[in-house]
């Protein structure tokens, strides 16, 4: 798991400036690992470094994996240079993902800040190609202007079966939709509090402010789920790097529930 | 029929009032719809009003320098428009405008604040619920401003490396 | 197997035997002024007649009244460089008519001896190989390395005022196996060692040496050495009962007593490297000139680094205070949650090695001092 496997750029479409979307094809006849949503890759573009990108993709398309990148850095802007038919080193899957088995019956919020749409996105697509299956489906995903909104002609798909709220800190006159926060969205938001689980991922700070909403509602702390985010380098628990806590979030997380790590999410400088 | 006082009780604003308080308040509000684009209240203007959404949206917006309207907040059934009626010079500070076609209970200032005189518990009651509704309103322009979703985040700009 | 009696005069035995076996053998020996772990030929490298006097950012070699082999009590460094070296290449990759070929890393360096490994460092070694190898990821460096290590260890009979192994119940008599165990008696009259093979491997080993069965004066001597060992630590000021720390400083992420310390420490992760548990590292990549071919190396890496806990935005850990209370909060308790046991071993090497002399285990006294204000 030290060394990356080779696959090829198949596809890459700009989401919005600055963020853009790589699908993965094997370069060899070998199946990809299969993964679930939540989980993530180590990208490598030759010469750069390494650096971990959730899937952002259908689970159910085995061969590709799709991962949606912001350029932010070294690493990631070496990404962006990335056109079709280049090569990539992968490693993964690794971590442990959104809380897929637990979801069947439930009323199911997904709540998403900015690029936390991404990670969101393989769950989404599972739910939605499921949607029978959930008392129901709430999307709320809050970004900071309606120009920076990602997938939005998947959000009107998705629409069809759940409910999509979207908001943005600012807009200009045409834009119809909400503008404010998404604690204002949760704050307004109806659900039944016995059979409800939400899935957070976005900023730090939007996943704590969105879970003190739900929590302010009474929605217990053991049906909440978020994502988080800290240095990586080796993925698998050795480097030490990504400790938060007791725990590792390259193997323990990134998605862990809310109940398990309130403690650790309130202390600073951890 | 449905009364003003049915509205007022269902309005989130007063969810768990007492009945005759209710009733009490009712009678400072009457139903009120605006077309899109109407105003409810425009900056500087008084405010008499206040407006319990029942269905549509309005946005507060703003303006500066003869440009388009910077939109602030928009809010939907169940929320509250305007509290400039509270404080004196009760002059709204920004423009309230319908985004869609709006249907709304318009509360009497006024009224409300000469009732709140009288029953000085019910007054804390609704001071109580209009502080809440505040509260949660200060706490989203706190977050709107931190730019959270900003490739360098509002708190971060001046420490990046 | 039974315990035998190897005469001192007969040790070199023991490391020719290695030798000829194929393993790299490692061991103490007297690097100008401290005692280091490092490759040795024969018993006349080991440090016979020094012992260490280690204190709070102090480390002094003197003679010793006798000529023990190993009075001394832990080596400056420890063992973990050698099953995970400081640097190491872990992939070399090419891009050949535009496609990109990685290449991994084997090892190809020979089976390892080590001798003279004690009891608080033979846990040290036990806790590395639940981070790396025991996890569904192992490191497959490390554990080739582990897999053919040939473990000698050796009771204590001496502790230094540093060491602290008692309190963290890792010593001085070692518990753990390993292939060989041994305890060195040593008086006017006579010098020997007691051995006892603990793998089929030591038991080749040892039927080898010209041994004789140790009788019950012999092991009694030798009991009674260990017991001087752990007598010492037991009245000095680093014993302690650390079977409520993981709860204290649970309980106490947000004491007074982190400010404290960290007007003193350095951030300098001399207690990282020294540490036989630590186990952070990071990767580096580069590429050459040409611009075709590139390489990962890992480096051993510290907590107290300021881009340790880099991310996009922002360092996390931007104050001494936080990296701080990150290591000794890691080490005596959030480790236990991590693996079922603590990552403090109580060789005392972090407090040797500090600096400006910060001891773990008074900054421990502090904290449950102030929560007690």
């Amino acid at each position: 798991m030290n060394t990356p496997r080779v696959l090829q750029v198949h596809s890459r479409r700009e989401e919005i400036p600055g963020t853009f979307t790589l699908q993965l094809r094997a370069a060899d006849d070998q199946p990809l690992p299969s993964f679930v949503p939540g989980q993530f890759n180590m990208l490598y573009s030759f010469g750069a470094g390494e650096v971990p990108i959730s899937f952002s993709g259908s689970a159910r398309e085995t061969d590709s994996y799709t991962h949606t990148v912001r350029a932010l850095g070294k690493n990631t802007e070496a990404l962006q240079r990335l056109l079709a038919a280049d090569d990539i080193g992968v490693r993964g899957p690794f971590g442990r993902g959104w809380p897929i088995p637990e979801l069947a019956g439930k009323q199911v919020l997904v709540i998403a800040g900015g690029l936390g749409l991404a990670p969101l996105r393989p769950l989404i697509y599972h739910l939605n190609d499921n949607y029978q299956q959930f008392a129901g489906i709430q999307l709320f995903y809050g970004d900071r202007h309606p120009q920076q909104l990602l997938y939005r002609q998947e959000l009107q798909q998705w629409s069809a079966n759940m409910q999509v709220n979207l908001s943005v800190d600012q807009a200009g006159p045409d834009w119809h939709g909400h503008i404010g926060v998404i604690t204002s969205l949760l704050n307004n938001a109806v659900f039944p509090l016995d059979n409800t689980i939400a899935l957070v991922c976005g900023p730090e700070i939007m996943m704590r402010f969105s879970i003190q909403a739900l929590r302010a509602k009474d929605l217990p702390g053991e049906a909440i789920y978020l994502s988080m985010e800290r240095n990586m380098h080796c993925a698998i628990g050795h480097c030490g790097h990504c400790q938060w806590g007791p725990t590792f979030v390259c193997k323990d997380g990134p998605v862990f529930r809310y109940a398990d790590i309130e403690k650790w999410l309130y202390t600073r400088e951890l | 029929m449905i009364t003003v006082a049915d509205f007022v009780r269902q309005h989130s604003l007063f969810a768990g009032l007492e009945p005759h308080h209710v009733d009490f308040i009712a009678g400072c509000g009457k139903l009120r719809r605006f077309k899109a684009n109407e105003y409810l209240g425009r900056e500087n203007e008084p405010a008499d009003y206040f407006y319990l959404l029942l269905e549509g949206r309005a946005v507060i917006e703003t303006h500066q320098n003869s440009k388009p309207t910077v939109p602030l907040l928009t809010l939907g059934e169940q929320e509250v428009v305007g509290w400039s009626w509270l404080f004196p010079p009760y002059r709204w500070h920004f423009d309230a405008r319908a985004i869609s076609a709006l249907r709304t209970v318009e509360m009497d200032g006024r009224c409300l604040r000469d009732k709140c005189e009288q029953d000085a518990k019910l007054g804390f009651d609704l001071m109580r619920r209009l502080a809440m509704v505040m509260m949660s309103r200060l706490h989203a322009a706190r977050f709107q401003l931190l730019d959270v979703y900003a490739a360098v985040p509002a708190n971060s700009r001046g420490s990046l490396r | 197997m039974q315990t035998a009696i190897l005469a001192a005069a007969d040790l070199d035995q023991l490391i020719q035997l290695l030798i000829v076996e194929g393993f790299q053998v490692i061991g103490p020996v007297r690097d100008q002024h401290a005692i280091l772990y490092d490759q040795i030929s024969s018993a006349a490298d080991l440090p016979q007649g020094w012992i260490d006097q280690q204190e709070k950012g102090s480390y002094r070699l003197e003679q010793s009244p006798n000529q023990a082999y190993f009075g001394h009590t832990v080596a400056a460094n420890s063992w973990k460089k050698f099953l995970n070296p400081p640097r190491r290449r872990l992939w070399r990759a090419s891009r050949e008519n535009g496609q990109l070929v990685f290449q991994a890393e084997s090892n190809e360096a020979p089976p390892l001896a080590f001798i003279g490994v004690r009891s608080c460092e033979l846990h040290a070694i036990r806790i590395q190989d639940a981070v790396y190898i025991q996890g569904s990821h192992p490191d497959e460096l490390y554990r080739s390395n582990r897999q053919r290590l040939f473990n000698v260890s050796v009771n204590c009979t001496r502790a230094t005022a540093t060491c602290f192994c008692a309190s963290m119940n890792t010593g001085p008599e070692v518990s753990l196996p390993s292939d060989i165990n041994l305890t060195e008696v040593i008086d006017a009259e006579q010098h020997y060692f007691l051995v006892k093979a603990g793998s089929p491997a030591g038991e080749r080993i040892v039927a080898q040496l010209p041994t004789r069965a140790a009788d019950q004066t012999a092991q009694q001597a030798g009991r009674e050495a260990i017991g001087a060992a752990l007598q010492q630590m037991q009245t000095g000021p680093r014993y302690f009962d650390s079977s409520d720390v993981k709860e204290l400083l649970y309980r106490n992420l947000e004491s007074p007593s982190w400010d404290d310390v960290a007007e003193r420490c350095l951030s300098c992760a001399n207690c990282t490297l020294a540490c036989p548990t630590c186990f952070c590292s990071a990767v580096e990549d580069s590429t050459d000139l040409t611009g075709d071919h590139a390489e990962r190396w890992q480096r051993w890496d510290s907590c107290f680094t300021n881009d340790f806990s880099y991310i996009h935005g922002g360092t996390i850990r931007e104050s001494t205070r936080s990296r701080y209370r990150q290591w000794m909060t890691h080490k005596l308790a959030t480790w236990i949650d991590q693996f079922g046991h603590s990552g403090c071993v109580g060789c005392g090497r972090c407090i040797s090695w500090c600096p400006v002399g910060i001891d773990i285990t008074e900054e421990l006294l502090h904290i449950r001092a102030a929560e007690a204000k």
